[in-house]
């Protein structure tokens, strides 16, 4: 299903991205000293960014037409695909709570947290074995701490244990 | 020059920097073996394990994860069947048959003394014509820096392998990103939509670690564990495995295909990854009888490995001399040049020539570092293709998290990896391909700074920037590429609809 539609999608994507930058552009101050204003590059790339778009969705419905032809179905491999999306959404999850409480909750703690989510997520069904994840995940965030704190003079953020 | 390599050999003599190159070398190979990782990503690791270290080290160490990281993955192309980085995709094709025939052992004698060789020629290539290369650029003003990103910008299109409009889409991206901030010139804040932390724009290192590392992670997470299927062909090797006969019979395609990955390397934006398959294609096609290729010949594998090792001397040409990385890996070595506070170009010759001639030098001893320890440490490495996935990509993760925060001590470094990871993620699901954006990121602004900076010295006017000759001469070529490019793009549409057309009538 995606992938018949893929470059319609990610031609409209980049014209929503092309036309942002073009209004935003005119956001941008103006000076008289310089001779070419800080707005010409960001309109000149929204504006090829826009064509370049316009073509590839061309391309797109192009493409959807021979399908149509040729009708190729390609529902079997859509639907694998998306079981193994799930891996990639949640890997995104978890790394967008892990920048979000790095801070506050410091990086070893934070650390363990989503390493050992993350061995879960990522190993097969019989090779999920708990405690040891647990182990290694604070094992290794613990020797990055101080591997870098001592031998490389890096302190990551100590948060609540600090 | 001599006196330069001096300098620069007396730099590195120490027990300290040659076990970093060790180091480097041992930690590449087995990235470039690893499926899923690569020279660029092990690059990304180490460097916040640079920062405290004085720039000499630092590139010592980089240098050794270049050069193993590349050579690596011909364990894996000829092994298991699985190029271990793109560089070695055109090594699987006769390396497989071979290990299949129980001659693994030969194939992989072959593979790493060629990329040793192969490292080698372009090392010397490198030492010969980068400094007069920096000679002539160190002349070189707005006009001509404009001229030459435009050209290099051109080269985005040509070597967008698919399609050309995706390719151009996502160099346009990457000029896009690289906006935010202060303007130059008159450093007028734009598209930082209120957020302080963008006032100085996005650093090149957090993109450059979203882009390839996260998304290479996220995609290894959702792919098949491919890995646990595979068999790992067993090996037997006796002296390097291979004949002098062998070994002389390779002459010319070593020759041809060094001269490949070189230029290859040179140009902005390919690397190791295209020069083998175009060696490759290049032996196959001047040999007699090329039908013999794929089947388990040397000449195939001579031809991969050398042309791949060959890029990573060419790469660092125009990174040197002008601060424009060929490939996604100088691009990190950009990277960790910025985070040491210096600027590559043509005045590291003059203002760093022991660092320049230090990195020189750490090549040589890693290229050779690299012979003695793929040989020695072979099955040492393939032991360590068995680590699995779910512990290892982690991990990795975790060091980029530390990689980007240590670059500014803030968390918002380690947000801009999550967020051009994210993006990286959805491009490759859209079918825009993620190198042209780091050209784009880093030569957009160049082009526009020395675009604005040259229209300010002659009040608004363009002419000069035509009428300078090293100028017109690199606007000529982007010219001609980019007519070139569209032309041939053309003619392969056309090419392929006619192919179509007699496959649904035939």
């Amino acid at each position: 299903m995606f992938k018949k539609y893929r470059d319609i999608i990610s031609g409209s994507i980049l014209l929503l991205l092309a036309s942002i930058i073009f209004i935003e552009s005119f956001s941008i101050k103006k000076l008289d000293i310089s001779s070419l204003s800080a707005q010409f590059v960001p309109q000149l790339a929204s504006i090829l960014l826009a064509l370049i778009a316009l073509f590839i969705i061309y391309g797109g419905f192009k493409q959807l037409k021979k399908l149509k032809s040729v009708s190729i179905t390609e529902d079997d491999v859509s639907k694998k695909e998306g079981s193994k999306n799930i891996f990639g959404i949640a890997t995104f999850a978890l790394i967008t709570l892990y920048v979000s409480l790095l801070d506050t909750l410091g990086f070893i703690i934070m650390t363990s947290i989503y390493l050992f989510f993350q061995f879960i997520i990522l190993a097969e069904k019989e090779d999920r074995k708990l405690p040891i994840f647990a182990v290694v995940s604070v094992v290794v965030s613990v020797s990055i701490y101080y591997i870098f704190l001592l031998a490389f003079q890096l302190s990551l953020p100590a948060g609540i244990l600090g | 020059m001599l006196s330069g390599f001096i300098l620069g050999f007396t730099s590195i003599l120490t027990i300290k920097i040659f076990l970093l190159i060790l180091l480097g070398v041992v930690v590449g190979i087995i990235f470039g073996a690893i499926p899923g990782l690569s020279a660029a990503m092990a690059v990304v690791l180490f460097l916040p394990m640079t920062f405290g270290m004085d720039p000499i080290a630092g590139m010592a160490l980089i240098c050794g994860l270049y050069i193993g990281g590349i050579s690596g993955g011909l364990i894996t192309a000829i092994l298991l069947k699985i190029p271990g980085t793109p560089s070695s995709i055109a090594t699987c094709f006769d390396g497989s048959p071979m290990a299949a025939r129980g001659e693994a052992g030969k194939a992989l004698g072959i593979g790493i003394v060629f990329s040793f060789l192969g490292g080698l020629f372009s090392f010397l290539v490198l030492f010969f014509i980068a400094p007069p290369l920096a000679d002539v650029a160190i002349q070189f003003g707005a006009f001509e820096y404009f001229a030459l990103a435009i050209f290099s910008l051109t080269m985005i299109a040509s070597m967008s392998g698919g399609s050309l409009a995706k390719g151009l889409a996502s160099g346009v991206i990457g000029i896009v990103f690289a906006l935010a901030g202060l303007a130059p010139v008159d450093a007028l804040p734009r598209y930082t939509f209120g957020i302080h932390a963008l006032d100085a724009g996005f650093d090149l290192l957090p993109v450059l670690i979203g882009l390839f590392a996260i998304t290479e992670i996220v995609k290894t997470a959702e792919a098949d564990a491919s890995m646990k299927k595979a068999v790992i062909q067993d090996f037997k090797i006796k002296g390097f495995g291979f004949s002098m006969k062998e070994f002389m019979s390779q002459k010319v395609n070593f020759v041809r295909s060094s001269l490949i990955g070189t230029g290859i390397g040179i140009l902005p934006g390919i690397g190791g990854g295209t020069s083998n398959l175009l060696a490759y294609m290049a032996a196959k096609d001047s040999d007699k009888n090329p039908e013999r290729f794929g089947t388990g010949v040397i000449d195939g594998i001579v031809a991969s490995e050398t042309a791949n090792n060959a890029s990573v001397g060419g790469a660092l040409v125009p990174l040197l001399t002008l601060g424009i990385p060929g490939d996604a890996v100088t691009a990190m070595v950009l990277g960790a040049f910025m985070v040491h506070g210096i600027s590559p170009g043509p005045l590291l010759f003059i203002n760093n020539k022991d660092l320049v001639y230090s990195i020189f030098a750490s090549l040589l001893v890693a290229n050779v570092m690299m012979l003695i320890v793929e040989f020695y440490g072979l099955r040492i490495f393939v032991k360590m293709l068995k680590i699995p996935k779910h512990y290892l990509l982690p991990i990795i993760f975790a060091l980029c998290a530390v990689g980007a925060y240590g670059l500014n001590n803030r968390v918002f470094d380690v947000a801009t990896i999550l967020i051009f990871g994210f993006i990286g993620y959805s491009m490759e699901k859209l079918g825009l391909p993620l190198t042209p954006v780091i050209l784009g990121f880093i030569l957009g602004p160049i082009a526009e700074l020395n675009l604005r900076r040259g229209l300010q010295h002659t009040n608004g006017d363009f002419i000069p920037f035509l009428t300078s000759p090293i100028a017109a001469f690199f606007l000529l070529i982007a010219l001609y590429v980019s007519i070139s490019t569209v032309r041939k793009n053309m003619k392969r549409s056309k090419e392929e609809k006619e192919r179509l057309a007699s496959a649904i009538s035939g």
